[in-house]
């Protein structure tokens, strides 16, 4: 198969444009894409601090990688933050990379463990018995943090590494267990509401398939492995994504089209919930909630209960 | 030992093992869907490049199934 731009051989058919490309156009294609979501949606602005929030997997890496250039000709300020999350080999192992990744870009770092901030890892997690899956503890904790340090260091925004993959299954997930609230968060800004405590997240990956981003990250030397973590286990979100890339393999298109139409969902959504939604100060931590306390606190209490 | 290799195509999966297959050729959706993989799940790498589905292994070539997905 031929480059559609040069003819030269191809490395990726993108079978949802009808083409395909050598590695040099296929490269220019995903940084140009990248810059042209920012620009669609001014997810990020020239002026503003930004946090990139780095795990370490090709997501985050390659969202670091494409944004750097793109920050530093606007000269906004802007730096890493890595959560670790204390799991054994696999997390030291992407913290590793992120170290590594800071240190030949340039870019200022800062790595906080999930110990510290909130007295317990994900592995000590992992080792109780608990009512839920680990990622969902894991979730909870880490946005806790990352909100947490990325305002207390000044962000305006934190870009995180979200694909169309991504965007496409939890549209998805969120549509099939009927949490419209979580509909009306989605878009390329997440949130409803304005709030001095809440650091908006933005996802300037979400319009590039993830099969591009791990490509992208191949070709680029930003893919740590294919190692996986060993408590992935939500089996919802792995069924749907088994059942979306069938679908994509056989009407490709199909993501976007999903992507697009929670877009539409998701705005009109978000004036129905700017009312019902009234953000709360939890009454342990502080920090933003929607109820009384926050899902961070609620977790550590129920873990608690389970050690004691 | 190198001989009895290139008699053999050997794809790995970056998840699932190893698997050879005593054939001439093999495209690449036939690699995908020896580890039940398909276009969007991973990429495949013949001998290091990414391959288009028109391409085709042949023995003595290293084939690896790079998954899509992300690890957490």
């Amino acid at each position: 198969m031929k480059c559609s731009i040069c003819g030269e051989e191809a490395v990726v058919e993108v079978r949802y444009e009808g083409k395909a490309y050598c590695e040099k156009h296929f490269i220019e294609r995903f940084k140009r894409r990248v810059r042209k979501t920012i620009a669609k949606t001014k997810m990020v602005k020239p002026g503003e601090t930004i946090a990139i929030a780095l795990s370490g997997g090709k997501d985050s890496t390659t969202a670091l990688y494409v944004l750097k250039p793109i920050l530093e000709k606007w000269k906004s300020k802007f730096f890493a933050i890595t959560i670790d999350q204390g799991i054994h080999g696999y997390g030291d192992k992407l913290i590793r990379f992120s170290k590594k990744l800071t240190n030949e870009l340039g870019v200022e770092h800062h790595i906080y463990s999930m110990k510290n901030e909130i007295g317990i890892t994900i592995d000590d997690v992992a080792n109780l018995k608990r009512p839920r899956a680990v990622c969902s503890y894991c979730g909870a904790f880490r946005r806790w943090i990352l909100n947490k340090k990325a305002r207390e260091l000044g962000a305006d925004k934190i870009v995180i590494g979200h694909n169309l993959d991504d965007e496409a299954q939890t549209a998805l997930m969120n549509f099939m267990r009927g949490e419209l609230s979580r509909t009306a968060r989605m878009g390329p800004e997440i949130g409803v509401i304005k709030d001095d405590l809440f650091v908006p997240r933005v996802k300037p990956l979400r319009e590039i398939p993830e099969r591009e981003v791990k490509l992208f990250a191949y070709l680029k030397g930003l893919s740590p492995g294919d190692e996986e973590c060993p408590y992935i286990g939500e089996a919802f979100r792995k069924e749907i994504r088994k059942e979306l890339n069938e679908l994509e393999s056989k009407f490709p298109g199909t993501k976007f089209s999903i992507v697009r139409s929670n877009d539409k969902l998701a705005s009109i959504l978000k004036g129905y919930y700017k009312d019902i939604g009234k953000p709360n100060r939890c009454r342990i931590c502080g920090e933003l909630t929607a109820g009384e306390i926050c899902q961070k606190c609620k977790f550590l209490d129920e873990l608690s209960k389970l050690k004691s | 030992m190198a001989s009895k290799l290139n008699k053999y195509i050997v794809i790995r999966h970056g998840r699932k093992g190893t698997k050879r297959f005593k054939k001439h050729r093999l495209n690449v959706s036939d690699i995908l869907l020896a580890f039940g993989e398909n276009f969007e799940s991973a990429i495949v790498l013949i001998n290091g490049v990414p391959a288009t589905s028109d391409k085709s292994a042949k023995p003595g070539d290293r084939v690896y199934i790079m998954p899509t997905c992300a690890g957490t």
